[in-house]
Formats: C-alpha cells, structure tokens, sequence
C-alpha cells in the first residue's frame, strides 16, 4: 500500500513536470484558461441569443461544470505516451505493478481542472449577466471535485482503448468528452432525448453530478441532490474498475502476444 | 578576367532578354504549382494512413448535436442555419489549427526538416500544398452536419442560393488555406506552441460569431471580429441559406474573405521563410 | 548452486495475420552461470531481443520453461522481476521530459524503494555512469550515449543480480562504448550475472566469457568465447598484408599467393578483405610460412586463429543484407 502510494505520488510528479515543459503559469493563464473561458462563453452567450437568462444559466452551468469532467478525460493522451515512449513494459515488469502509475499520471489535469473551473464559476456568471445564488453555489463545488474524479476514472478506462490502437488518443479523447458535452445535460436538459438513449448516458460521468449541481443552485431537496451525489459516486467507481480490469488485461494479454512495446 | 559574355551558356545568349524572362517565368509558374501540387498529394497519403487527421469528422455531428438540440430546445427554428453552418466553419479552422499547425513542427520532430531546408525548392511551396490538402478534410464538416440535422433531428436544411453558398465555401476555403500558412508559420516559431495550438479555438468562434451574430458581443470586440475570416463567412453563409445574400454586401463580403485570407497568406510565407532563415542562423534546423 | 538463468527448450511463436506463425525461439536450451558475462549472438530477428524479454518477464513463453536464479519467469514473475534488470537499447523507455535524476525517483518507486534510498542510489549511479553533471537536464537534451548510460543506471536502481542487457551500445560512437564495457565489466566484478544480447562482435570479443549463436529462433552453438575458432575446426593460419604497388609483378601478392599455394605446408589461401590468409597444415608448417613470408618484405605477417567474426559468418552464414 505504502509502495502504491510513493508509486502515485511519483507519477504525479511525473505528470507535472511534463505539464511544466509545455506551459508556464502564465501561458496557461492567458492561453489554456482563456481558451477554456471562452468555451464556456461561447455556449453561454449562444443561450442568451436563444432565450431567456434562465437558459443562459443552465448553459452556462453545464459547461463550467464540463470542464471538470473535460480536463480530467486529458489523462487519456498522458496515458498513451506511456506506449509511444516505449515505457510500457518496463512499466509492466515493475515490482510495485503499473496500475498505481496511471492514478497519478494525470493529476495534474485534475488539478487544473479543478482550478478553471473554479475560476468560471466565480467570474463568468456574474460577467455574463446571470449571477449564481451565493453562498448555495458554494456548496456545489464538492460535487464538482466529484465529477473531476470521476471522470478521470473514465479518462483512465479510455486510456485502456487509446493504449491498443496506435495514434488514436486524441480521437478517443475528443469522442470521450464529446459524447458527454452533446448528451450529458449541459445544454438541454436529459429529457430531450429519447428514452434508450437516455439510459445510456446515465452511465457516463459528469451526468448525474451535474443534476447534483443544478439541484443545490435550485433549492432541490436534499434527498434528490444526495441521490444523485451517490449516483455519480457510483458511476465514477464503474469506471475505475473498469479502468483497473481492461490495464490489466492490456499487460496480460500483451505479454501473451508480444504487443505490449509497440511504437506508438 | 572573363566578359559576362563568355559566362553565359549558349542557347540562353541567342533568346532576347524580354522573351527569356517571360519564359523563365512560366516555366516556374508550372514548376512551382506542381511542387505545391505534389505536396498536396503526399499530405493526401499521409493523413489517409494517421487516424488523428479525422478528428474534425468526428467532432462535427457532435458539435452539431449540441449546438442544434439547444437551438431547437429553445424553440428558434429561425437560427437551425446557424448551428448547422458552425461545426462546419468550425472544422475548417480546427483543420487549419490543428493540422496546419502540426505539419511543419512534425517534420521538425521527425528529422525531415533537415533535408527539407537543404532541398533546393521554397519550403513555403511545399507547406502551402500539404496545408491545403488538410484543410480541405475540413470541408467534410459541412456536409457531415447537415446529414446530422436531416438524419438526427428531421431538419432538412435548403440553402435558397445555392450559387452564392458555393461561392462563399470556395472563399473560405481559400481563407482557410492562407490563415492556416499563418497558423503553421507562427505556431512554428513560437516557443509555447502547444499552448497556441490548445488555445486558438474557442476565442476565435467567439469573434467570428460562428454561431451568433456579432450583436451579441460586446460592442467594443465587433471591430475584432472584422478581421476574423470567419465573421464575414459565418454571415455569408447564412445569408445565402436564407436567400438574403445580394449585390454590394455580398461583394463586400467576398472581398473580405477573400482579402483576409490573402494577407494571412503573405503572412504565413514571410514566416515561413523567415523559419527557414533563423533556423539556418541560429541552428535549430535539427530539432523541435 | 542453481544457475542464473537456465532455458529449457523455449519456444515462441507469433501469430500474424491470416493465420501464419512466425517461429521467433525454436526449442531453445541454454544455461548462463552465476557471474557470466554472456553474449548472445545473431542477426536482426533472429530471436535475442524475444529471449530477454521472455527472461525479463515482459514476454510469456509459448512452451519450454525457463528460470532465473531457480525462480519461472511465468510462475514466479514477482520474484524474478525483483531479481532482474532489463536494460533496452534505443533512444526510447524514458521519460523524456523529466531530468535523469527525476527519471530514477519514479523507477526507484515503482520497484519499492523507500525515497532515502532511491535518492542515495540516483546520485551513486549518475556519478557511476558519468551523469552526475546533468543530473538535472532534461533527458530530451541528452545524446544517444548518455540516454544509454540512464537506461543502465535505470537497471541498476534495484541492484538486480543478473542483467539483460539488449543492443545496450547501438549507436554509440566507440569512446562511450568502450567506457560502458568497462562499466559492464565492473559490475560484473560485484558478482552480477550478464546476458548481453549484440550483433557487435568486437563488443562481444571484449566482454563476454561465453556467447551463444542463435538464428531464425534457433541456438547455434555456445562455447567459451576464446574457444571459438576450435568451432571451425582449430585450423593453423598466418595472415599476411602486403603492398600491392610493387614495381616487379612476381613480387604481388597475387604471385605470391600462387606461390604459397605451391608449398607442401599449405592447404589453401584466400582472400580476407585487404589482408589475405594462409591455411597450413600444423604449426611447424605455420612457422615455415611466416620465414616464407617474411624473406620475400610483405608488410605484415602473422600467426592467426580465426576471430569470433569469421565464426560468426562462417555459423550463419553471409547473408548481405537480407535478415
């Protein structure tokens, strides 16, 4: 356990150091963040010529709390260079195994995730003229962290897809956040769509903490947001296990086959 | 000491100067447009075999789901043109960022820019034709959201001028094409390119108004959005859609693709020779 | 004492589309000895990088068995993986964007270090293989040698006792190679056990006690590194050079080695490249030779014994460059 833990702890190291060669706090700042605001913004703003304030708000929730869920899914392409820098078998015939690996190659993307969207859900309401029901809104945020860690179970469960077939991360990355952007509830409500669909997307992530949040903002009663608190948990730890199932799969079945260093 | 004369090959001393110059110029006309050509053809080849080069034709219907489910949820079938032009603008500019971007870095990564500077043609041709080639997946994105819009949500979208709507897909395209030399040269040569490359997307639909009119910016961006292709095309294209596209606007309008696309063109060639020139100096022909 | 590795009739198939089985380890026997420096031998594809990585654990046999200091590398993989360190050739395994020393904090976890220790043996090993003054230099602005001397000090981290070691000196220029062999040779002077899988001769001449000859999957031959020309039959031979420009035509090499060919104690003459060979029947017919050659001023001459090279393309067999 102890082990697994340093394990974890190095690859979020890892994960950082690799995020620091790409951008500085002020690249990311200007650059990353802003995009990301700009996002938000762009469906928000699509609302207010639409309809109502009460639509712009429920875009605008939807996709601040998106980017959670967005930025966590990126572990899928840190996952993946794992087999394009050709250390995945030294991973595999590690003592300590490589499972604790991917738990922390992509923290860091949790933790931006967590600041952009914390970032988006204090400035743009107010700036897009719909402020958010403080201090309630505040109690929204434990289930946006929620829906950071249980998307990047998810991300990790794709990682598993992205690592089998060469060059396919960013595709699987895009289809993975993509799905739950169009029918995830953040722009129409889930009661748009038809009912076999629905019961699909009660098992990606994000959904039902997104219920959650718009609950608290609403003045739900507990029961319902709890519900669905529990729900999301849930989902999350479908995910993670898996995530923990297809790695081990992927190691085992490529030292079978011999695929396991496969350039990527 | 040898006369000018003597330096010179035969055959050129007997072709009067007027008439050599003109053919000399034709010659790297036809020359110069089969290199541009040929490298279209490779990037063909190259993005068939590279599954990441359909990621466009992936997000579009998705994109078009969003944008159309909340169109409709809002109960404005006036704005069905809008959200299904945007994923399609939307796909010529993330082809032109997101490939455009890569082609010149990659070749840079992979040890192929090193011959390619020693290659006795302008390496700018060769980017121009490989970014074309890229750009044009992006096209497929119009027609993906529209079969998403008929196919998904029953709404078959009729374009009333069908003659100005092609007019101003060929504008964009060619817009696309130049903005995306600029893309590729600047994204070259900066040092955060990766930041660049994430964050060029959403602040430009935003001033291009990709999928609502630039009144619902603040009135201190609009000018901005002018000399964004995209504001001018997304307009355009609607208009032509609703059948409300004529005479001097749309004139106007084309002119400004058209004249953005061309500077960024420009652009995009002083910065790739410029490229090659501080990579010669400097020594980083070799690497990323 | 049971032998550091020991390969018994190991195979290892590959399925490839439509059906057809690539034979990579075709009933492989071997057996390594504690302390060994041992070469393994053989073109591209002929199966060295498929046996290290079915010894390291990250490939599974498809039958035969085979163990690591007495422990199955299918049934006992933790305990072999604790055992063994893998050294991969090539630019690729690390992590690119960390520092070399960053590199070793995150293996030194992942094979159960605790953080004093993994700091203690990271700077021991950087110092060891000579990166101890860009220790904190991304790996990504490291050259090929130095990528190559991380990837041991990556092995080492654990002090594994046997080391697989595969192509570890492709591409380094001679002076880095000759300073890993002697970093190999140190190491195997702390007890540890070698399996070095080379297609370089030389390397495998200087560093080896035992090498092993495999092709097409196939062990060839094992033996004593300084007993392989005996493979090829312990013929006697003088090597001879000379200097072709002479003016007087009977004094070329090539009159002379119609001459040679004449002598009672000579069984045959060839060509080798720039030099040519002379095979006798016994010594005393070599030494005869060599006065022969001598008197009529060839520039070199002298007394031979087939090198690891020619038993290697004599084994093989020269291929060009088809594999």
């Amino acid at each position: 356990m102890i082990h697994a833990i340093r394990v974890i702890g190095q690859a979020t190291v890892l994960g950082f150091a690799e995020m620091g060669r790409v951008y500085t706090w002020r690249t990311w700042t200007f650059g990353w963040l802003l995009r990301l605001l700009c996002q938000v913004s762009f469906y928000a703003l699509l609302g207010s010529y639409l309809g109502d304030p009460g639509l712009t708000r429920f875009v605008l929730v939807g996709n601040i709390v998106v980017l959670a869920c967005m930025e966590s899914t990126i572990v899928v392409i840190s996952l993946a260079g794992e087999r394009a820098q050709g250390t995945l078998p030294l991973l595999a015939v590690a003592p300590a195994g490589h499972l604790p690996v991917y738990l922390g190659r992509g923290v860091q993307w949790m933790t931006t995730g967590l600041v952009s969207s914390m970032v988006a859900w204090a400035v743009l309401p107010p700036l897009l003229g719909v402020p958010l029901p403080w201090p309630r809104a505040a109690y929204a945020i434990p289930v946006i962290v929620l829906v950071l860690v249980s998307s990047y179970g998810y991300g990790c469960a794709l990682a598993g897809v992205a690592l089998r077939t060469r060059g396919v991360e960013w595709l699987v990355l895009n289809f993975a956040y993509g799905i739950i952007m169009a029918f995830g509830g953040t722009n129409v409500p889930l009661s748009v769509w038809p009912a076999p669909l629905r019961a699909v997307v009660e098992y990606l992530p994000l959904v039902h903490g997104l219920q959650a949040v718009r609950g608290i903002l609403d003045g739900a009663p507990a029961g319902h947001v709890l519900a669905q608190v529990g729900a999301e948990a849930l989902v999350g730890a479908g995910w993670y296990l898996v995530a923990w199932l297809s790695m081990e799969r992927l190691v085992s079945v490529g030292r079978r086959t011999g695929t396991l260093d496969h350039a990527g | 000491m040898t006369s000018s004369n003597e330096r010179r090959p035969l055959a050129a001393r007997r072709v009067p100067l007027a008439r050599r110059a003109s053919v000399m110029w034709r010659v790297s006309l036809v020359w110069r447009v089969s290199l541009v050509w040929r490298a279209f053809r490779l990037q063909t080849v190259l993005s068939r075999r590279s599954p990441s080069h359909a990621l466009i034709l992936l997000v579009a219907p998705m994109q078009t789901t969003s944008l159309l489910a909340l169109t409709l949820h809002a109960h404005r079938p006036d704005a069905v043109a809008s959200a299904v032009i945007a994923p399609g603008l939307i796909g010529l500019w993330v082809s032109s960022l997101d490939y455009a971007g890569r082609v010149v870095p990659e070749d840079q990564w992979a040890g192929r820019f090193t011959p390619m500077v020693a290659a006795p043609v302008p390496l700018a041709l060769v980017v121009v034709g490989r970014v074309a080639a890229v750009v044009l997946v992006g096209v497929l994105a119009f027609a993906e959201s529209w079969l998403v819009a008929a196919l998904g949500f029953g709404r078959v979208l009729t374009v009333r001028s069908p003659g100005v709507f092609v007019l101003a897909i060929a504008a964009t395209c060619l817009a696309s094409v130049g903005t995306a030399m600029l893309l590729a040269g600047v994204i070259s040569l900066s040092r955060a390119r990766d930041v660049l490359q994430n964050s060029l997307s959403y602040p430009f639909y935003m001033l291009g108004g990709v999928v609502f009119p630039l009144t619902v910016l603040p009135s201190w961006v609009r000018p901005l959005s002018h000399l964004v292709f995209l504001s001018w095309s997304a307009r355009l294209l609607r208009d032509a859609v609703h059948g409300t596209a004529h005479g001097g606007p749309l004139a106007l309008a084309l002119a400004a693709i058209l004249a953005l696309g061309a500077a960024a063109l420009a652009g995009g060639m002083w910065l790739t020779r410029r490229l090659v020139d501080a990579a010669r100096r400097d020594g980083t022909v070799g690497y990323a | 004492m049971e032998a550091a590795v020991a390969a018994s009739a190991l195979r290892r198939t590959y399925e490839r589309r439509r059906k057809d089985t690539v034979v990579a380890l075709d009933d492989l026997t071997l057996t390594i000895d504690r302390n060994e420096i041992h070469g393994l031998l053989g073109p591209n594809g002929a199966g060295k990088t498929t046996l290290v990585k079915i010894l390291s654990t990250v490939l599974l046999p498809t039958s035969g068995t085979a163990r690591v200091l007495g422990h199955d590398v299918v049934a006992e993989t933790g305990a072999v993986r604790s055992l063994v360190g893998l050294v991969l050739g090539g630019d690729r395994g690390l992590y690119d964007r960390l520092t070399a020393r960053r590199n070793l904090l995150f293996w030194g976890a992942l094979y159960k270090l605790d953080a004093r220790t993994v700091r203690l043996r990271a700077d021991a090993l950087l110092e060891r293989v000579g990166l101890a003054d860009r220790a904190d230099d991304p790996v990504e602005r490291f050259s090929r040698g130095m990528r190559q001397r991380l990837h041991l000090a990556r092995g080492l981290l654990h002090e594994p006792r046997v080391l697989f070691l595969d192509e570890p000196t492709s591409g380094l220029d001679p002076v880095a190679a000759t300073a890993f062999r002697r970093l190999v040779l140190d190491l195997r002077d702390e007890g540890r056990t070698f399996l070095l899988a080379t297609h370089d001769m030389d390397e495998a001449t200087a560093l080896c006690d035992r090498v092993s000859l495999i092709d097409r999957g196939r062990l060839l031959l094992t033996d004593d590194t300084a007993n392989m020309g005996r493979i090829l039959g312990d013929r006697e031979c003088v090597d001879f050079t000379h200097d072709d420009t002479a003016p007087e035509p009977t004094a070329r090499a090539g009159s002379l080695a119609e001459a040679l060919a004449l002598l009672p104690e000579v069984t045959d003459v060839e060509r080798l490249g720039d030099r040519w060979r002379v095979h006798t029947t016994d010594r005393a017919g070599s030494r005869r030779v060599l006065a022969w050659l001598i008197e009529r001023d060839v520039l070199t001459a002298r007394h031979a014994r087939p090198t690891l090279e020619e038993v290697y393309l004599r084994t093989v067999g020269d291929r060009g460059l088809r594999v």
